[in-house]
């Protein structure tokens, strides 16, 4: 065992740099930041599209760009960063073990860890599309990294299933690389993604998009060769009679991404089945005490300003644990209550202090009331329009406004409003 | 001139190339995909039966009992993971009892070891069983494998020991002379005096090229499963039968030897020997039966599936004998279930139907060759720093998933055998097998196929012929893309 440090921060993404300035610049010492891969900036390094930062820093910028405000300012601290090193495990004593060419395999010792490690793209076996095992079908995050970092197009004649937005952007950029899209399929009967992305990336290029349609079927030979999609009704069963075939190499999946919390769940941290990620407090600790999670494998974000705020968070938290270790306060369970899908933090503890509760709407709505309830009294109402589940909601409330001697729980609502 | 030449190397004719190396003999394997194994043996059950369920009397009955005996000491001889973790074979309703005190019966004439157990101890070992379970049967020699992991072994130590393999090489006519054969493939053509028609799904098209009568017809019946993630160490210990029927074993659960949980197969007939496909019926049909097994199965951890395809003959035994109007073709074909666990049998047969007809030598330099790659995840931590310090590529991670190293990736690359597809790394070292399937490390191994087969990254497969997977550079002439 060697090294100890005050917070070690696991991932380099836009999270785990936002989390160690967040530590760094709230009096932790030593604090280590540890990314897999050979530069930091994590899945920004592909997004080279713009519209990154209009919320942090006021500006529209690329993925890459951003990454790279984040990691000067990082340089400019005394994190210790360590590159091409993956972390294989942590303990709940808050060890770390970690891997690389260089120092081999080691185990580190911090006082906190903040967990940033990003997530993973849902694939075609998780959403059991039928046929055969061929090659051309694949998740759009893999075809974006092959077309934008690596420089190589994954097919010439595409289709895509899910409108999130890494779907959208994809269909955008596979055309102006000269691949034809021939349109994009969603289930539900509106998009997954941001509503400027389905400007932006199809309704500029005349790319249709299919909603409330599936694919059905996929034929081909050793490649992909067709693509059949049909309409669903309300409760997503094939409607006889509608399919239309596509014939096309490539079909691109943008059908959800999963929080990785592999390294959490290994050491029994409780996970949220509904976002997959940690349930945390409003410090943004798990059920373990000292250990904190936050950004893409907390929860999925759509944009990563949020993200970047959120893991500040996290970090100065973290080093606020780091540096007393306190862990003795009353907690109240914080819960979605109608039309809500889910709302972090999962708990929070009275204070002084302001909570932002963040969550997304289970359907769209063109009006509606957001209401903060703790056990039957209303604490805060909010008027809202244009309510949709691709876009993450926060109320930001001082925490003085809850009852203090309550062990009343907290719920989040929207009601639809005429 | 071959001595022999074994169309096909799947687990049949890997295993019967192992066995013939030991002799001063010639020996050739055709193979017409680009990796080895990537037939039937890719995608089944991985299940080395005990042979208590073949018909008493049939071949496969003798071949499985023999065959799952000699799993312990091939598998010990060559360092190929193995375990005898036991099933147990279930009965819910009375005519299930009936059918598994039959089953019994058959187990103790075929010689093998079970137990016929109550409900009690069943769901003290098993305890997610439903509880209207009412009678098992325990067969502790059942064991997993990793099939792949066998073939790799086999053909590894065969080409140790002078035995020819070629990839790429599709059997498309065979010539019949007087004493010897021409085989013409795709690439080249081949004497030899014996044939060894080992092809799988393909046996018959193989034998039709020397002779009209093959003396059977092929069949195809896919099955279909579901893979969950590793992780979900307490849902089953054993390997989970229901009880058969007519149509077959039924839908099983079965653990893998890499700690996954396979949920299947169905039992379909079908027309084409490529229709590996999965379907939505097919896959809800195995849903439905697991469920009427057992509960708490832990859907939210599927991650991938799949289908293979049995080679079953109207013959419903193997066929393995030498052809009646062709001497010299030696036939195994209608190698369905359980062929795998009787794979070591099947090749002892064939290796003594050769020693029948001639006097063989063994070779005076002949040498088992165990399997000595190296997985760090398996390894003590002063173990890994010893082989970081030899090798830095030891150090780096490449799937997230499963932990699978550079140096790992790059020793399969350079193997005896040689990896040449994504799909072919996945199955020797396992990256891509995991949760993400290949989402994070897809880029990374095609990056090092490419550097270390010197290619460019267009060139670099799937699996088959055709499937590559990136189609064109965008950025030849510097280019900039547009965004
Ligand atoms: C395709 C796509 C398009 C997007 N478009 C926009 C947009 O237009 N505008 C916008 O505002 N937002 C956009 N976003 C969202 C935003 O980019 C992300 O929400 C944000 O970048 C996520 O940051 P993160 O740090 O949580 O995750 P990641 O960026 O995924 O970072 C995780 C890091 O952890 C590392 N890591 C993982 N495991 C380990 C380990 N065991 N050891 C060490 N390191 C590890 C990884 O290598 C990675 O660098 C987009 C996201 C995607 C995926
Ligand atoms: C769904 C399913 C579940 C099963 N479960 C089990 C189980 O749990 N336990 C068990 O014991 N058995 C099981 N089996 C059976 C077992 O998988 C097979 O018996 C075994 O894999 C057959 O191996 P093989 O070598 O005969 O065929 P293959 O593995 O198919 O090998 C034949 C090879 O020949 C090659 N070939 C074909 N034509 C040509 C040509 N013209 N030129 C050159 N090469 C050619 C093919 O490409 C292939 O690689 C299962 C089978 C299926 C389909």
């Amino acid at each position: 065992m060697n090294k100890q440090y005050d917070v070690c921060v696991i991932g380099g993404g836009a999270a785990g740099m936002s989390s160690a300035l967040g530590a760094v610049k709230n009096g932790a010492k030593k604090v280590l930041l540890v990314e897999r891969d050979i530069e930091l900036g994590g899945i920004l390094q592909q997004c080279i599209h713009n519209g990154f930062g209009l919320h942090h820093f006021h500006e529209e910028l690329t993925g890459p760009a951003y990454a790279e405000r984040l990691k000067t300012e990082l340089l400019e601290t005394n994190v210790e960063i360590k590159l091409e090193t993956t972390v294989l495990e942590i303990t709940k004593d808050k060890t770390v073990h970690l891997m690389n060419k260089v120092d081999g395999y080691q185990i580190i010792e911090a006082k906190s860890i903040v967990v940033a490690i990003g997530c993973r793209e849902r694939t075609r076996h998780q959403i059991g599309i039928p046929g055969k095992r061929f090659n051309g079908i694949m998740t759009a995050g893999l075809a974006q990294r092959y077309l934008n970092i690596d420089g190589y197009l994954v097919g010439k004649n595409v289709f895509i299933l899910g409108s999130g937005d890494i779907g959208l952007i994809m269909a955008r950029r596979m055309r102006l690389e000269g691949a034809n899209v021939l349109g994009v399929a969603e289930l539900m009967p509106y998009s997954n993604g941001l509503n400027r992305n389905i400007v932006q990336c199809l309704h500029d290029y005349n790319i249709p998009l299919y909603l409330s349609h599936t694919v059905t079927g996929v034929s081909g030979k050793d490649r992909l060769e067709k693509v059949t999609i049909s309409e669903v009704d309300e409760n997503f069963q094939v409607k006889e009679g509608t399919s239309k075939t596509f014939e096309v190499d490539t079909l691109l999946l943008s059908v959800g991404l999963i929080p990785e919390n592999k390294l959490l769940t290994d050491i029994q941290v409780e996970v949220n089945p509904i976002t997959n990620g940690a349930y945390v407090d409003d410090q943004f600790q798990t059920n373990i005490p000292g250990i904190f999670a936050c950004g893409n494998s907390l929860h999925v974000h759509d944009l990563v300003d949020f993200v970047a705020e959120e893991s500040f968070e996290s970090g100065k938290n973290a080093a606020k644990y780091a540096l007393n270790q306190e862990n003795n306060h009353i907690s109240i369970p914080v819960k979605p209550a109608s039309n809500v899908r889910y709302v972090i933090p999962n708990k929070i503890k009275i204070s002084d202090d302001e909570v932002t509760f963040k969550f997304r709407v289970t359907k769209p709505m063109n009006k509606g009331l957001i209401i903060v309830k703790q056990g039957d009294s209303v604490i805060k109402e909010i008027k809202k329009s244009h309510l949709l589940p691709a876009e993450m909601e926060s109320v930001k409330l001082n925490k003085s406004l809850f009852k203090p001697n309550s062990q009343d729980e907290i719920f989040v609502e929207v009601k639809g409003v005429e | 001139m071959y001595d022999v030449t074994i169309i096909g190397s799947g687990i049949t004719g890997s295993f019967i190339a192992h066995n013939l190396a030991k002799y001063q003999l010639k020996v050739l394997v055709l193979e017409k995909d680009v990796e080895v194994g990537d037939g039937v043996t890719k995608a089944n059950s991985a299940i080395i039966h005990s042979g208590y369920d073949p018909k008493p009397g049939t071949l496969k009955a003798k071949l499985n009992v023999l065959g799952n005996k000699m799993y312990e000491q091939v598998t010990k001889e060559l360092n190929v993971d193995y375990k005898r973790i036991g099933s147990y074979t279930l009965a819910f309703n009375e005519l299930e009892e009936k059918e598994l005190r039959k089953l019994y019966q058959h187990g103790i004439e075929n010689g093998v070891e079970t137990y016929l157990v109550e409900k009690e101890e069943i769901l003290k070992k098993e305890p997610n069983i439903k509880d209207t379970v009412r009678l098992g049967l325990y067969a502790p020699t059942t064991g997993i494998l990793a099939p792949w992991d066998m073939i790799y072994a086999l053909l590894d130590n065969a080409l140790y020991n002078g035995v020819e393999i070629k990839t790429s090489n599709e059997v498309l006519n065979i010539d019949k002379k007087e004493d010897h054969f021409v085989v013409k493939t795709n690439q080249s053509t081949y004497k030899t005096r014996y044939v060894i028609n080992a092809a799988g799904l393909y046996a018959e098209h193989i034998t039709r090229m020397v002779t009209d009568n093959p003396g059977f017809k092929m069949n195809f019946t896919r099955g279909e499963y579901y893979v969950l993630d590793r992780g979900y160490d307490d849902y089953v210990h054993h390997v989970i039968y229901p009880t058969p029927t007519a149509k077959g074993k039924g839908v099983l659960i079965v653990p893998t030897i890499h700690g996954n949980v396979l949920l299947g197969p169905t039992s379909e007939r079908i027309e084409d020997a490529d229709s590996t496909e999965v379907t939505k019926v097919g896959l809800e049909f195995v849903k439905n039966h697991v469920n009427q097994m057992i509960n708490n199965t832990p859907y939210k951890g599927i991650i991938r599936t799949f289908s293979g395809i049995r080679p079953k003959t109207d013959r419903l035994d193997f066929i393995i004998e030498e052809l009646n109007d062709t001497p010299q073709f030696i036939q195994v074909a209608g190698i369905e279930s359980p062929g795998l666990a009787s794979a070591p049998a099947i090749a002892k047969m064939v290796e003594e139907m050769i020693l029948n007809k001639e006097s063989l030598e063994t070779k005076h330099d002949y040498k088992i060759y165990p399997q000595k790659q190296v997985k760090i995840n398996e390894k003590p931590i002063d173990e890994i720093n010893r082989l970081i310090k030899q090798n830095p590529k030891y150090g780096t991670i490449i799937c997230r998933c499963e932990s699978i190293t550079e140096g790992e990736i790059i020793d399969a690359i350079h193997s005896p055998l040689g990896i040449r597809t994504i799909d072919g790394i996945k199955r020797r070292v396992r990256p891509g097998s995991g949760r993400c399937q290949g989402g994070f490390c897809q880029p990374l191994i095609l990056e090092i196929l490419a550097r270390e087969l010197k290619v460019s990254k267009t060139d670099i497969l799937l699996d088959k012929e055709g499937s590559n997977i990136l189609t064109e550079e965008t950025k030849i002439n510097g280019g900039d893309g547009n965004e």
